[in-house]
């Protein structure tokens, strides 16, 4: 064993730049995915927060049927339940709020930029409140405090720092208005500037905004709820509590009797949480109260809520272990590349070693314990790295990860046995290849070519790989069958196919392009290309690692692209869309008087449990349950009837016991004309109702994420279905719309029509009112940061190849050095010589673009069967736009030149007798 | 054709530096196959170098075919070793990826020439050296000796008055080494060519007519053939007589 580790040692420091360049790669990918992976953790934990807030710690919810309230004595009863510790009764409306703060204001209206002297100024808002028991609430469902205190009686209020942050002056005038600017702006950053005083005065627009940028909410202020035709209720802000991650919906917190005192109804509640006895079965429990209040509340266990987010949040791993996997592959395959050019450096000193005695075994062994070195110095150092990395990013995105950094212990481990793993993987071709050296094959002067029979067997194999994942998706299987053997076996046949494959192909491209490159390099043509050829395994491999990050790169561009031309552009959405919690009377009526608004329509919305998309086991999405007056909302909205006809299907809707559903279900299930929508309500009821329609989708469910996106992701509801309000009230009990569709004059500009409705509605209990051109551009934002994200992403995988390609580079220096040597001393000039080795380098940069194009374009055709298949998403297969392929090919060559560059540069200043002074091998 | 005055060069070595020359003084003047003879670290190879313009001298004048070899620029050294001289090496003299007659041509597809008669004067130099039928053929299916005169061709395309070439026989065996220092002769005599070798094997320098004799960095001696127009020496007085010149230095 000491003979074995000494020879490993030997290895590893016969060439020390090859160990840290190795060591290099492995670490890279460790920190790519350990940073990912706390990441993750640090979002899991922020949702699980925000579940716990919402759902409390209790194990038993009573709930009033979506959008209502229900009688506060029920908490009394509940309490005389056998078996119950303890209640928590809480009130949930929407309510406007309002604070009046000294501000900068223009003297003259008609010259902005001119004196501004301090006045009061009205900030507005919608919040929802939770009217709430503060001595028990926060110990039941904790908030985490970012200033202040608790409130404790009925003159205080709690708000969020969502809220805060919609009623600061900057928020208010951020002149991009872009969702994202919003969202990750620090909430409390006014804080750190004085407030203007009244009477103070600026003589410019620059200087009133240096007043203005301290302006918001603080701890002592006094804010008012503002109610209709209704004196306002002023409380005091006594603290400010952190905002949901992702967004979500901006909150306050006062008591029960507040709230109440506002209301029109007295005495109501929204939930009720039931902490039980030691012992008692919270399922048992349930099922012995399910009926309690038949068609007013809802008895359930909090666990089954929980249930199917932590469900989804987990599903959501599969897609970080997949990049992982993918990562660990690209490391293993530069390992191998590295190793097996050692095995040929080194191979007159294992020549020798055989001829002394050593075992073939030992030889393989020591290889295999170098991949382990490799790996196990890479993950050593890039753990910590990672995890520096992830912590980062969690302070910077302090708002959207309120948990703070999470280590996830599992996630790592897998990490670390993964990057050692690869390692040893990667170990694996260049041990056999020491093993099998004969002796007197090993103690030749110079290597062997590689043989065309075995580059054909090779690329034969891969492109078998490469046909297999296309025959997998062409197959026609269809669900979960299709999911778990694309993913299991066609996405890693695929992606280990044009590995094998790039030895061909980067001898094609030497072939092709090879004596273009060397014209413009003043090289001799086949100086170049021969050099490429004579050794296709290390340069194909090598273009093989690269390739990986421009081929992500080329696959979400493709399918983003195709996501925004095909499913967010065909949606046409009415004007304007109004939300709350739920929509009052007096507000559709406020909206109706308008006149900028020509007509409305109101939408009861409710999430329901189906099992027509995701995936087994793994994932489960709900669906929307849209219901409305179904003529007044196919009157506005601009649907297709792809199965059915309108006439028919609206007739049937108002008869009851129908639905229309959007065209995802007929892709993802068959679902059509003449089948049963199955679905399950929140306490597990399940209804059923006749298909009479399959209609493009209107976008509903795109708006409702958009106003209330921290609940969708605990939701995670996707597509549609159309019924009646009816239907609603009967099957679900929700009688209380949440979002009113408008239709606008179209002679008032958008936005002073937004204006004039946000105005009418203060007080009114709406929480938002939006364009559908702003939702459509918040929507386009939104896409833009995803593909920004994910292009740092592949940028980094591919950074991580480059020290691949920079190893292969120094190996091939080094191996050739006396034979530069020999070309210096012949009349090459030094530039002739660096250019070879640049030209090599950018014939395996090409290679790379080329095989990472067609990879990108053939995981992205791909991806678009899972969509298909798995929630219904029909996308039309084209490549992506030519700017992104363009960025990525010049991010791969600039990055493989880079790689190159310090070998060139090296060379460059080698005289001829120090290129000389070494034997070549 | 080839003159040194006083040419000194040393490397650094550690914390100290290595005198490889110490004022070397030599002079060439008709062409003819001549050798530079002396045990391992006599700075023989060193001397090669310089003349050959791979590594510029601390001090001295160098020049070479009328060239102030000590003072070219990298760019004139490029295209003094491309086309002024020929150069032959030990070993690893051919690119293993091009053929017989790619490696030749080498010089001239380094400058980007590669005009018709270059290629016939490449096909001349094969066809005279025995290896018209080996054009194609890579390096790795060659012999040793076959290679070495692919390498002798190569140095002589641009029809050099001046050709280096260092231990050229170190990895031959006999046979194939005669056929070299004869071929080597010839070819100085035939193409009125002077023809420097560095050698340690007596029997090398036995087919020159003029031997150099160095040791400590500087030339002790020379010696002159017995024979000035075969231009050859016996090997075992050549060995003697460099033993004496060594003895007494």
């Amino acid at each position: 064993m000491l003979a074995l580790l000494r020879l490993a040692r030997s290895i590893c420091l016969g060439r020390p730049s090859r160990l840290i360049l190795l060591s290099a790669a492995v670490c890279m990918s460790v920190v790519l995915i350990s940073s990912v992976a706390c990441v993750m953790g640090s979002l899991n934990a922020s949702f699980t927060q925000q579940i716990d807030t919402q759902v409390g710690l209790a194990e038993v919810r009573v709930v009033a049927i979506k959008g209502s309230t229900m009688p506060a004595s029920v908490a009394e009863s509940v309490s005389k339940w056998e078996g119950v510790h303890s209640v928590l009764p809480r009130l949930q409306q929407t309510q406007s709020l309002m604070v009046t703060l000294p501000t900068a204001m223009p003297v003259d209206e008609s010259n902005p930029d001119g004196e501004h002297s301090v006045v009061d100024h009205r900030y507005l808002t919608s919040v929802f409140v939770n009217g709430i028991n503060p001595e028990s609430e926060f110990e039941a469902r904790p908030v985490v405090l970012l200033e202040g205190r608790y409130p404790k009686n009925d003159s205080e209020i709690l708000i969020d720092a969502r809220v805060v942050q919609r009623m600061s002056w900057a928020y208010s005038n951020d002149t991009t208005k872009l969702a994202a600017t919003k969202v990750f702006a620090d909430p409390l950053g006014y804080m750190q500037f004085p407030e203007p005083f009244a009477g103070q005065r600026a003589e410019s627009l620059s200087e009133s905004i240096s007043l203005n940028r301290g302006i918001g909410i603080r701890v002592g202020d006094r804010v008012e709820f503002a109610r209709l035709f209704r004196d306002n209720v002023v409380l005091t802000v006594v603290g400010i509590a952190q905002a949901p991650p992702m967004g979500g919906r901006p909150m306050g917190y006062t008591t029960i009797n507040t709230l109440d005192r506002m209301s029109r109804r007295k005495n109501q509640i929204s939930d009720l949480e039931v902490k039980l006895q030691e012992g008692v079965d919270p399922d048992e429990f349930v099922l012995a109260h399910i009926d309690a209040y038949p068609g007013r509340a809802i008895v359930q266990t909090t666990g089954r809520i929980t249930a199917g987010v932590e469900q989804n949040l987990a599903a959501a791993q599969m897609g970080f272990m997949l990049i992982s996997l993918i990562t660990l592959i690209s490391a293993a395959f530069i390992i191998t590349t590295g190793l097996t050019t050692g095995v040929a450096e080194q191979q007159k000193m294992l020549g020798v070693l055989r001829c002394i005695g050593a075992h073939r075994r030992q030889l393989g062994i020591a290889q295999l314990l170098v991949g382990f070195t490799v790996s196990g110095l890479g993950a050593i150092a890039g753990l910590p790295l990672g995890i520096g990395l992830a912590w980062i990013l969690v302070k910077v995105f302090d708002q959207q990860l309120p948990a703070g950094l999470v280590i996830p212990p599992v996630s790592l481990t897998l990490t670390l046995i993964g990057a050692f793993g690869a390692g040893l993987i990667g170990a694996l071709w260049p041990a056999w290849r020491a093993a099998t050296l004969s002796p007197i094959e090993a103690m030749t002067q110079q290597a062997q070519p590689s043989k065309p029979a075995q580059i054909r067997a090779i690329t034969i194999i891969g492109f078998l790989g490469i046909a297999l994942m296309a025959a997998i998706v062409i197959s026609g299987l269809t669900g979960q069958t299709f999911f778990w053997t694309y993913l299991s076996l066609g996405l890693p046949a695929m992606f280990l196919g044009y590995f094998l494959a790039s030895a061909a192909v980067v001898v094609l491209i030497a072939r092709t392009i090879g004596p273009l490159i060397s014209r413009l390099f003043g090289l001799p043509e086949s100086l170049l290309v021969r050099t490429v050829r004579a050794t296709p395994y290390r340069h194909g491999f090598t273009a093989g690692a690269l390739m990986t990050g421009l081929a992500l790169l080329i696959a979400i561009w493709t399918n983003g692209s195709a996501a925004m031309r095909d499913w967010i552009n065909q949606i046409q959405f009415p004007d304007a869309f109004a939300y709350g919690l739920p929509m009052s009377d007096e507000a559709i009526g406020i909206l109706n008087d308008l006149d900028v608004v020509e007509r409305t329509c109101a939408i009861n919305m409710l999430a329901v449990e189906t099992d027509a998309f995701g995936v087994k086991a793994l994932q489960s999405y709900k669906t929307n349950y849209f219901g409305f007056e179904p003529e007044a909302f196919f009157d506005m909205v601009h649907v297709e009837f792809i199965e059915g006809d309108p006439d028919t299907a609206l007739a049937k809707l108002k008869e009851g016991g129908s639905v229309i559903v959007a065209r995802e279900f007929l892709i993802a299930k068959g679902l059509g004309v003449g089948d049963v929508f199955t679905c399950k309500d929140s306490t597990g009821q399940e209804h059923s109702f006749d298909i009479v329609g399959v209609v493009t989708t209107p976008g509903l469910e795109l708006v409702s994420q958009y106003f209330d996106l921290g609940e969708s992701m605990v939701q995670q509801a996707i597509s549609s279905v159309f019924g009646s309000r009816a239907d609603m009230i009967e099957h679900f009990g929700v009688s209380e719309p949440m979002l009113i569709q408008i239709d606008l004059d179209d002679s008032v500009p958008t936005k002073e029509a937004i204006d004039q409705i946000e105005r009418a509605l203060i007080g009114s209990g709406v929480l938002n009112v939006g364009s559908g051109a702003r939702i459509r551009t918040q929507i386009e934002a939104v896409f833009a940061s995803s593909f920004v994200v994910v292009s740092t992403v592949a940028l980094g995988a591919m950074l991580v190849a480059c020290f691949g390609v920079a190893n292969l580079i120094v190996a091939e220096v080094s191996a050739r050095k006396y034979e530069l040597g020999v070309l210096r001393a012949v009349g090459a000039s030094r530039g002739q010589i660096v250019r070879l080795i640049c030209g090599q380098a950018l014939i395996i940069a090409i290679t790379a673009c080329v095989l990472g194009t067609l990879l990108g374009l053939q995981a992205a055709w791909g991806g678009q069967q899972v969509n298909r298949v798995l929630v219904g998403m029909d996308l039309n297969f084209r490549p992506p736009p030519m700017l992104p392929i363009v960025i990525s090919w010049a991010a791969a060559i600039f990055l493989t030149l880079l790689a190159a560059a310090p070998s060139a540069i090296r060379l460059n200043r080698s005289s001829v007798r120090q290129l000389m002074s070494s034997s070549g091998s | 054709m080839i003159r040194c005055v006083n040419v000194k060069k040393s490397y650094p070595a550690g914390e100290s530096s290595v005198q490889a020359l110490r004022g070397v003084n030599l002079e060439i003047t008709d062409p003819g196959f001549y050798a530079v003879m002396g045990r391992s670290g006599s700075g023989k190879s060193t001397l090669l170098h310089i003349l050959a313009a791979m590594d510029p001298p601390d001090s001295g004048e160098v020049m070479v075919s009328g060239e102030r070899v000590d003072q070219l620029t990298e760019r004139q050294a490029t295209k003094f070793r491309r086309t002024s001289i020929g150069v032959i090496f030990q070993a690893f003299n051919l690119i293993p990826t091009m053929s017989a007659l790619e490696n030749t041509l080498l010089p001239g597809l380094l400058a980007g020439d590669s005009t018709g008669a270059l290629q016939t004067r490449a096909l001349e130099l094969l066809d005279r050296l025995g290896l018209s039928d080996r054009t194609s053929h890579r390096p790795q299916a060659l012999s040793g000796g076959e290679q070495q005169r692919i390498a002798i061709a190569r140095a002589l395309l641009y029809k050099p008055p001046v050709v280096f070439a260092d231990e050229p026989t170190g990895n031959l065996d006999s046979a194939s080494s005669s056929l070299v220092w004869e071929v080597l002769r010839d070819l100085a005599h035939e193409q009125e060519v002077t023809v420097l070798m560095v050698t340690h094997e007596p029997e090398a320098a036995s087919y020159c007519k003029r031997v150099f004799v160095m040791a400590d960095g500087a030339v002790k001696g020379i010696l002159e053939s017995d024979n000035q127009a075969e231009g050859g020496f016996d090997a075992g007085t050549l060995a003697t007589r460099t033993q004496h010149l060594l003895g007494q230095a």
